[in-house]
């Protein structure tokens, strides 16, 4: 379909005004754009770079005058990175082959609904089964009795192992790993990091007994629902017993660690380098901004925020805002953090000098 | 340098951007100082003359010391200093 604005601005729920049927190839930042590509302008800040490209059309800011830009025709967001999420849908139509690629090993007993695609080497498994439409990239694995729903875009090199089920429109970036075995040991006596835990690290001796770590399998397999996705390279391990699960909704950058048992909820966000460790529940519409490790055992309420690089090692309340390490609530952190700043000075007074600098001129 | 010179300074580090270019009237949400940035520009006003900056965090504009601007925070700075050497 040839694209134009006004076709575009219907796919956006936005008006289009001036020539909507001016022809548009793609999207460019406003100095970029060629007379073919609509120039994204969802600030003021872009106005002058409208001038040095060759856009004819442009998603504007709200109240832009059009014409003043020296545009034919525009579209208005009225929020812009919204537009964009829907702008850059309509734009990211890439072909996938139908049907099962020669080099692909597909199992006879796998059911593939209508529509799917299976890329060069992937590998199907016995019993698996791909929902109508879902696309799987080269030398995905799909392990016997995997479930993934309608709709899925599986990147190449992604691993589901057994026992992972998958909802429907899960987009699965390059190389993620579902359902590899959880990281679960233990020693026929109480080990030291058990004792720790009790005591909080006081009076703590080396059990002495037979260190041998004693392999606890995963037979639970990883529960995804619906509209999820998950990032280049990261993993999700499988549940001991019963499933490690992700909720509807829920978004997982790349380089992430979901550990054996976690429970995640709905609409979560969990940012690069995020680490989850075992058996740890995290509500709906978490956001865990990047680098956050978050310790085993633990319970995350609903609407909680945890900002970058924070280290989680107790409960954290709904609805929280937590930072630094020890995870603290924000406010109590930047208190804590300005009155080790103000250290220094303050230790100078105590020993009775003046400080050299920063007084008055 | 003079006191309005050396905040501006200390403004325009947190902002990345040359001390010629800020202006009074200028927000320091325009100038993408916020949350922790805003938090570290205090600090080093703290460090600078060695004065306490009474602020919360959350409501800059709030208490006595007025952080909504780069021209408000001169004046906040001059306060203090005038009050510590009195």
């Amino acid at each position: 379909m040839d694209l134009t604005v006004g076709r575009l601005a219907a796919a956006l729920g936005a008006e289009a005004l001036g020539d909507a049927s001016l022809p548009l190839r793609g999207a460019a930042e406003p100095a970029a754009a060629g007379p073919d590509d609509l120039a994204v302008a969802l600030s003021p800040h872009w106005a002058e770079a409208l001038g040095r490209g060759r856009a004819r059309a442009a998603l504007l800011w709200p109240g832009a005058d059009w014409r003043a830009l020296g545009l034919q025709a525009a579209i208005v967001a009225p929020r812009g990175r919204l537009a964009m999420a829907r702008l850059t849908q309509a734009l990211d139509q890439e072909e996938w082959p139908e049907g099962v690629h020669p080099s692909a090993v597909v199992d006879p007993s796998a059911h593939l609904g209508s529509g799917v695609s299976v890329g060069p080497l992937a590998v199907v498994g016995a019993g698996a089964r791909l929902g109508a439409g879902t696309r799987l990239g080269a030398q995905v694995t799909v392990s016997p009795g995997v479930v993934v729903g309608e709709g899925g875009l599986i990147h190449p090199g992604v691993r589901l192992q057994r026992r992972v089920t998958i909802g429907a429109r899960a987009i699965l970036q390059p190389g993620a790993v579902i359902g590899g075995d959880g990281f679960s040991f233990v020693t026929a006596e109480p080990a030291l990091l058990e004792t720790a835990r009790h005591t909080a690290g006081v009076g703590v001796e080396p059990p002495g007994g037979d260190p041998t770590w004693h392999r606890i399998h995963s037979l639970g397999g990883v529960e995804i629902g619906c509209d999820v996705e998950v990032g280049a390279n990261s993993t999700i391990d499988a549940g001991t017993i019963r499933a490690t699960r992700v909720g509807d909704g829920t978004k997982i950058d790349n380089l992430v660690q979901i550990g054996h048992n976690v429970v995640i909820g709905r609409h979560c966000l969990l940012c690069g380098h995020v680490g989850v460790a075992g058996s740890t529940r995290i509500g709906d519409r978490v956001v865990l901004a990047g680098g956050v490790g978050v310790a085993d055992n633990l319970a995350i309420g609903d609407d909680a925020v945890v900002t970058a690089g924070s280290g989680v090692l107790s409960n954290v309340a709904p609805g929280r805002v937590m930072m630094g390490t020890p995870a603290t609530r924000m406010d109590q952190q930047i208190a804590i953090y300005k009155a080790l700043r103000r250290l220094p000075r303050l230790l100078g007074r105590l020993a009775g000098g003046v400080p050299k600098d920063g007084g008055s001129d | 340098m003079d006191l309005r010179e050396r905040v501006v300074a200390i403004l325009a580090e947190q902002a990345l951007l040359d001390p010629a270019d800020l202006r009074d009237d200028m927000t320091l949400g325009e100038l993408g100082i916020a949350s922790l940035a805003l938090v570290e520009s205090l600090f080093a006003i703290e460090e600078a003359f060695d004065v306490s900056v009474p602020f919360n965090a959350s409501a800059p504009e709030a208490g006595d010391f007025d952080a909504s601007t780069v021209g408000s925070v001169v004046a906040a700075v001059e306060r203090l200093v005038a009050a510590r050497a009195a």
